[in-house]
Protein backbone atom coordinates (compact mmCIF):
# COMPACT_ATOMS: atom_id res chain seq x y z
CA UNK A 1 0.00 0.00 0.00
CA UNK A 2 2.42 2.65 -1.21
CA UNK A 3 1.66 6.34 -1.12
CA UNK A 4 3.55 7.92 -3.97
CA UNK A 5 4.29 11.60 -4.30
CA UNK A 6 2.98 12.92 -7.60
CA UNK A 7 4.60 16.33 -7.23
CA UNK A 8 5.27 18.85 -4.48
CA UNK A 9 1.63 19.41 -3.58
CA UNK A 10 -0.39 16.35 -4.51
CA UNK A 11 -0.47 12.82 -3.21
CA UNK A 12 -1.28 9.56 -4.92
CA UNK A 13 -2.67 6.78 -2.78
CA UNK A 14 -2.69 3.20 -4.02
CA UNK A 15 -4.89 0.44 -2.72
CA UNK A 16 -4.72 -3.13 -3.92
CA UNK A 17 -7.95 -4.68 -2.66
CA UNK A 18 -6.75 -8.29 -2.81
CA UNK A 19 -3.32 -7.62 -1.26
CA UNK A 20 -4.16 -4.89 1.22
CA UNK A 21 -7.51 -6.27 2.34
CA UNK A 22 -8.72 -9.64 1.11
CA UNK A 23 -9.03 -11.61 -2.14
CA UNK A 24 -12.53 -12.59 -0.94
CA UNK A 25 -14.34 -9.42 0.12
CA UNK A 26 -17.99 -9.95 0.95
CA UNK A 27 -21.03 -8.24 2.43
CA UNK A 28 -21.77 -5.03 4.26
CA UNK A 29 -21.35 -5.32 7.99
CA UNK A 30 -19.07 -7.10 10.42
CA UNK A 31 -19.61 -9.40 12.29
CA UNK A 32 -22.86 -10.45 10.60
CA UNK A 33 -21.44 -10.82 7.08
CA UNK A 34 -18.02 -12.03 8.14
CA UNK A 35 -14.60 -10.46 8.57
CA UNK A 36 -13.87 -8.82 5.21
CA UNK A 37 -16.89 -6.60 4.65
CA UNK A 38 -17.43 -3.25 2.99
CA UNK A 39 -17.69 -1.63 6.42
CA UNK A 40 -14.27 -2.91 7.51
CA UNK A 41 -12.65 -1.98 4.20
CA UNK A 42 -14.08 1.53 4.44
CA UNK A 43 -13.05 2.06 8.05
CA UNK A 44 -9.62 0.39 8.03
CA UNK A 45 -8.32 1.03 4.52
CA UNK A 46 -10.24 3.81 2.80
CA UNK A 47 -11.01 6.22 5.61
CA UNK A 48 -7.51 7.35 6.57
CA UNK A 49 -6.74 8.19 2.94
CA UNK A 50 -10.06 9.83 2.10
CA UNK A 51 -10.03 12.20 5.06
CA UNK A 52 -6.59 13.51 4.05
CA UNK A 53 -7.37 13.99 0.37
CA UNK A 54 -7.47 17.41 -1.21
CA UNK A 55 -8.20 18.55 -4.75
CA UNK A 56 -5.56 17.21 -7.12
CA UNK A 57 -4.76 14.10 -5.06
CA UNK A 58 -5.33 10.70 -6.63
CA UNK A 59 -6.69 7.48 -5.20
CA UNK A 60 -5.99 4.39 -7.30
CA UNK A 61 -7.86 1.24 -6.33
CA UNK A 62 -6.79 -1.98 -8.01
CA UNK A 63 -9.47 -4.67 -8.08
CA UNK A 64 -7.72 -7.10 -10.38
CA UNK A 65 -6.61 -9.59 -7.76
CA UNK A 66 -10.14 -10.54 -6.77
CA UNK A 67 -10.89 -14.04 -7.98
CA UNK A 68 -14.63 -14.50 -8.30
CA UNK A 69 -15.84 -10.92 -8.28
CA UNK A 70 -17.12 -8.38 -5.79
CA UNK A 71 -20.74 -8.18 -4.74
CA UNK A 72 -22.68 -4.93 -4.98
CA UNK A 73 -23.31 -4.89 -1.22
CA UNK A 74 -19.57 -4.66 -0.53
CA UNK A 75 -19.03 -1.93 -3.12
CA UNK A 76 -21.91 0.28 -2.03
CA UNK A 77 -21.05 -0.04 1.65
CA UNK A 78 -17.40 0.82 1.16
CA UNK A 79 -17.43 3.52 -1.54
CA UNK A 80 -20.96 4.88 -1.19
CA UNK A 81 -20.67 4.51 2.58
CA UNK A 82 -17.58 6.73 2.65
CA UNK A 83 -19.63 9.60 1.21
CA UNK A 84 -22.55 8.87 3.56
CA UNK A 85 -20.23 9.02 6.55
CA UNK A 86 -18.81 12.33 5.34
CA UNK A 87 -15.21 11.13 4.95
CA UNK A 88 -14.90 12.86 1.59
CA UNK A 89 -16.83 15.20 -0.65
CA UNK A 90 -18.67 13.37 -3.42
CA UNK A 91 -17.25 15.56 -6.21
CA UNK A 92 -13.68 15.27 -4.95
CA UNK A 93 -14.06 11.49 -4.58
CA UNK A 94 -15.28 11.11 -8.17
CA UNK A 95 -12.49 13.32 -9.53
CA UNK A 96 -9.69 11.66 -7.62
CA UNK A 97 -10.74 8.03 -7.94
CA UNK A 98 -9.21 5.69 -10.50
CA UNK A 99 -10.37 2.08 -10.58
CA UNK A 100 -8.01 -0.42 -12.14
CA UNK A 101 -9.88 -3.50 -13.25
CA UNK A 102 -10.03 -5.66 -16.36
CA UNK A 103 -13.80 -5.47 -16.10
CA UNK A 104 -14.78 -1.87 -16.84
CA UNK A 105 -18.24 -2.32 -15.30
CA UNK A 106 -16.80 -2.08 -11.79
CA UNK A 107 -15.73 1.51 -12.42
CA UNK A 108 -19.24 2.41 -13.60
CA UNK A 109 -20.84 0.61 -10.67
CA UNK A 110 -18.63 2.21 -8.01
CA UNK A 111 -19.15 5.68 -9.47
CA UNK A 112 -22.92 5.06 -9.45
CA UNK A 113 -22.81 4.31 -5.71
CA UNK A 114 -20.75 7.42 -5.00
CA UNK A 115 -23.15 9.59 -7.03
CA UNK A 116 -26.22 8.09 -5.31
CA UNK A 117 -24.83 8.46 -1.78
CA UNK A 118 -26.12 11.24 0.46
CA UNK A 119 -24.34 12.45 3.57
CA UNK A 120 -26.03 11.15 6.70
CA UNK A 121 -27.32 13.85 8.98
CA UNK B 1 -23.12 -19.25 -86.50
CA UNK B 2 -24.00 -22.27 -84.42
CA UNK B 3 -20.54 -22.21 -82.84
CA UNK B 4 -20.99 -18.58 -81.85
CA UNK B 5 -24.41 -19.36 -80.40
CA UNK B 6 -22.99 -22.30 -78.47
CA UNK B 7 -20.14 -20.18 -77.06
CA UNK B 8 -22.51 -17.35 -76.09
CA UNK B 9 -24.85 -19.85 -74.44
CA UNK B 10 -21.96 -21.48 -72.60
CA UNK B 11 -20.68 -18.11 -71.35
CA UNK B 12 -24.17 -17.08 -70.27
CA UNK B 13 -24.72 -20.42 -68.53
CA UNK B 14 -21.38 -20.07 -66.77
CA UNK B 15 -22.20 -16.54 -65.62
CA UNK B 16 -25.59 -17.62 -64.30
CA UNK B 17 -24.05 -20.62 -62.53
CA UNK B 18 -21.28 -18.47 -61.03
CA UNK B 19 -23.77 -15.88 -59.85
CA UNK B 20 -25.99 -18.61 -58.38
CA UNK B 21 -23.07 -20.27 -56.66
CA UNK B 22 -21.87 -16.96 -55.24
CA UNK B 23 -25.36 -16.11 -54.05
CA UNK B 24 -25.84 -19.50 -52.40
CA UNK B 25 -22.41 -19.31 -50.81
CA UNK B 26 -23.23 -15.91 -49.35
CA UNK B 27 -26.56 -17.19 -48.03
CA UNK B 28 -24.91 -20.28 -46.57
CA UNK B 29 -22.31 -18.17 -44.75
CA UNK B 30 -25.01 -15.88 -43.43
CA UNK B 31 -27.07 -18.85 -42.22
CA UNK B 32 -24.03 -20.43 -40.57
CA UNK B 33 -23.20 -17.19 -38.76
CA UNK B 34 -26.81 -16.79 -37.71
CA UNK B 35 -26.90 -20.34 -36.41
CA UNK B 36 -23.64 -19.94 -34.47
CA UNK B 37 -24.87 -16.68 -32.92
CA UNK B 38 -28.13 -18.33 -31.94
CA UNK B 39 -26.24 -21.19 -30.29
CA UNK B 40 -24.24 -18.67 -28.26
CA UNK B 41 -27.44 -16.87 -27.30
CA UNK B 42 -28.95 -20.18 -26.16
CA UNK B 43 -26.02 -20.70 -23.78
CA UNK B 44 -26.41 -17.18 -22.41
CA UNK B 45 -30.17 -17.56 -21.93
CA UNK B 46 -29.56 -20.84 -20.14
CA UNK B 47 -27.28 -19.00 -17.67
CA UNK B 48 -29.98 -16.33 -17.27
CA UNK B 49 -32.43 -19.11 -16.38
CA UNK B 50 -29.92 -20.26 -13.76
CA UNK B 51 -29.97 -16.77 -12.27
CA UNK B 52 -33.77 -16.95 -12.03
CA UNK B 53 -33.47 -20.28 -10.23
CA UNK B 54 -30.81 -18.91 -7.88
CA UNK B 55 -33.05 -15.97 -6.98
CA UNK B 56 -35.97 -18.32 -6.35
CA UNK B 57 -33.87 -20.64 -4.20
CA UNK B 58 -32.53 -17.75 -2.16
CA UNK B 59 -36.01 -16.34 -1.65
CA UNK B 60 -37.36 -19.73 -0.53
CA UNK B 61 -34.44 -20.38 1.83
CA UNK B 62 -34.66 -17.04 3.57
CA UNK B 63 -35.88 -17.28 7.12
CA UNK B 64 -37.97 -14.36 8.23
CA UNK B 65 -36.43 -13.43 11.57
CA UNK B 66 -38.51 -10.31 12.25
CA UNK B 67 -40.65 -12.09 14.83
CA UNK B 68 -37.73 -13.78 16.58
CA UNK B 69 -35.86 -12.36 19.58
CA UNK B 70 -32.58 -12.83 21.42
CA UNK B 71 -30.05 -15.52 20.59
CA UNK B 72 -32.46 -17.34 18.27
CA UNK B 73 -32.84 -14.24 16.13
CA UNK B 74 -29.07 -13.71 16.02
CA UNK B 75 -28.47 -17.29 15.04
CA UNK B 76 -31.07 -17.02 12.22
CA UNK B 77 -29.51 -13.77 11.02
CA UNK B 78 -26.13 -15.47 10.86
CA UNK B 79 -27.69 -18.38 9.02
CA UNK B 80 -29.23 -15.99 6.49
CA UNK B 81 -25.92 -14.13 6.08
CA UNK B 82 -24.05 -17.38 5.44
CA UNK B 83 -26.64 -18.45 2.91
CA UNK B 84 -26.41 -15.08 1.20
CA UNK B 85 -22.63 -15.39 1.03
CA UNK B 86 -22.99 -18.79 -0.58
CA UNK B 87 -25.53 -17.52 -3.11
CA UNK B 88 -23.43 -14.47 -3.91
CA UNK B 89 -20.32 -16.57 -4.54
CA UNK B 90 -22.35 -18.88 -6.77
CA UNK B 91 -23.85 -15.94 -8.64
CA UNK B 92 -20.53 -14.13 -9.16
CA UNK B 93 -18.92 -17.28 -10.52
CA UNK B 94 -21.71 -17.81 -13.02
CA UNK B 95 -21.79 -14.09 -13.78
CA UNK B 96 -18.12 -14.28 -14.80
CA UNK B 97 -18.92 -17.06 -17.28
CA UNK B 98 -21.97 -15.12 -18.43
CA UNK B 99 -19.87 -12.03 -19.17
CA UNK B 100 -17.31 -14.12 -21.06
CA UNK B 101 -20.09 -15.53 -23.26
CA UNK B 102 -21.44 -12.04 -23.84
CA UNK B 103 -18.01 -10.95 -25.04
CA UNK B 104 -18.23 -13.62 -27.74
CA UNK B 105 -21.60 -12.26 -28.73
CA UNK B 106 -20.29 -8.68 -28.80
CA UNK B 107 -17.92 -9.81 -31.54
CA UNK B 108 -21.07 -10.67 -33.49
CA UNK B 109 -22.71 -7.31 -32.82
CA UNK B 110 -25.08 -8.68 -30.20
CA UNK B 111 -24.43 -6.23 -27.39
CA UNK B 112 -26.17 -5.95 -24.02
CA UNK B 113 -26.09 -2.43 -22.50
CA UNK B 114 -23.93 -2.03 -19.39
CA UNK B 115 -26.96 -0.67 -17.51
CA UNK B 116 -28.77 -4.01 -17.89
CA UNK B 117 -25.75 -5.95 -16.66
CA UNK B 118 -25.38 -3.69 -13.64
CA UNK B 119 -29.09 -3.97 -12.89
CA UNK B 120 -28.77 -7.75 -12.82
CA UNK B 121 -25.71 -7.71 -10.59
CA UNK B 122 -27.32 -5.26 -8.18
CA UNK B 123 -30.55 -7.28 -8.07
CA UNK B 124 -28.61 -10.40 -7.17
CA UNK B 125 -25.95 -9.05 -4.79
CA UNK B 126 -26.89 -5.63 -3.41
CA UNK B 127 -29.16 -7.12 -0.77
CA UNK B 128 -30.39 -10.58 0.09
CA UNK B 129 -33.33 -11.78 -1.96
CA UNK B 130 -35.49 -11.85 1.12
CA UNK B 131 -38.72 -10.29 -0.12
CA UNK B 132 -41.03 -10.59 -3.07
CA UNK B 133 -39.90 -7.13 -4.24
CA UNK B 134 -36.25 -8.18 -4.35
CA UNK B 135 -37.24 -11.41 -6.06
CA UNK B 136 -39.18 -9.46 -8.69
CA UNK B 137 -36.21 -7.14 -9.24
CA UNK B 138 -34.04 -10.15 -10.03
CA UNK B 139 -36.60 -11.58 -12.45
CA UNK B 140 -37.12 -8.23 -14.16
CA UNK B 141 -33.36 -7.81 -14.60
CA UNK B 142 -32.98 -11.22 -16.25
CA UNK B 143 -36.03 -10.67 -18.45
CA UNK B 144 -34.66 -7.35 -19.70
CA UNK B 145 -31.47 -9.08 -20.78
CA UNK B 146 -33.47 -11.88 -22.46
CA UNK B 147 -35.36 -9.23 -24.38
CA UNK B 148 -32.23 -7.28 -25.31
CA UNK B 149 -30.57 -10.46 -26.56
CA UNK B 150 -33.40 -11.25 -28.92
CA UNK B 151 -33.74 -7.67 -30.10
CA UNK B 152 -30.02 -7.46 -30.82
CA UNK B 153 -30.21 -10.79 -32.63
CA UNK B 154 -33.14 -9.61 -34.72
CA UNK B 155 -31.35 -6.37 -35.59
CA UNK B 156 -28.25 -8.23 -36.69
CA UNK B 157 -29.69 -11.23 -38.50
CA UNK B 158 -33.27 -10.64 -39.51
CA UNK B 159 -33.08 -7.76 -41.92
Amino acid sequence: MANLYMNECHMKYNIDLAEDFSPFPFGRYTPLDGEYTGEVFREKILKDKLVKMVSGDKLVVNLNGIDIGIGSSFLTESFGGAVKKGYIDKKLFLESLTIICDDGLYDTEIRDYIKEAQVES
Amino acid sequence: MSIVTTIVSAVLSFCIAAYGWGFLNKRANKSAKRSETFSLISIVTSILDDFDSMAETQFKEYINDAALVGPIRLSKQRYNAQKQQMHEAKFLTRYGIFRARLLHLEGRNVVIPAANLLELKKAMTLTAINSSINYQKALIATQKIHQELYLAFEREHCD
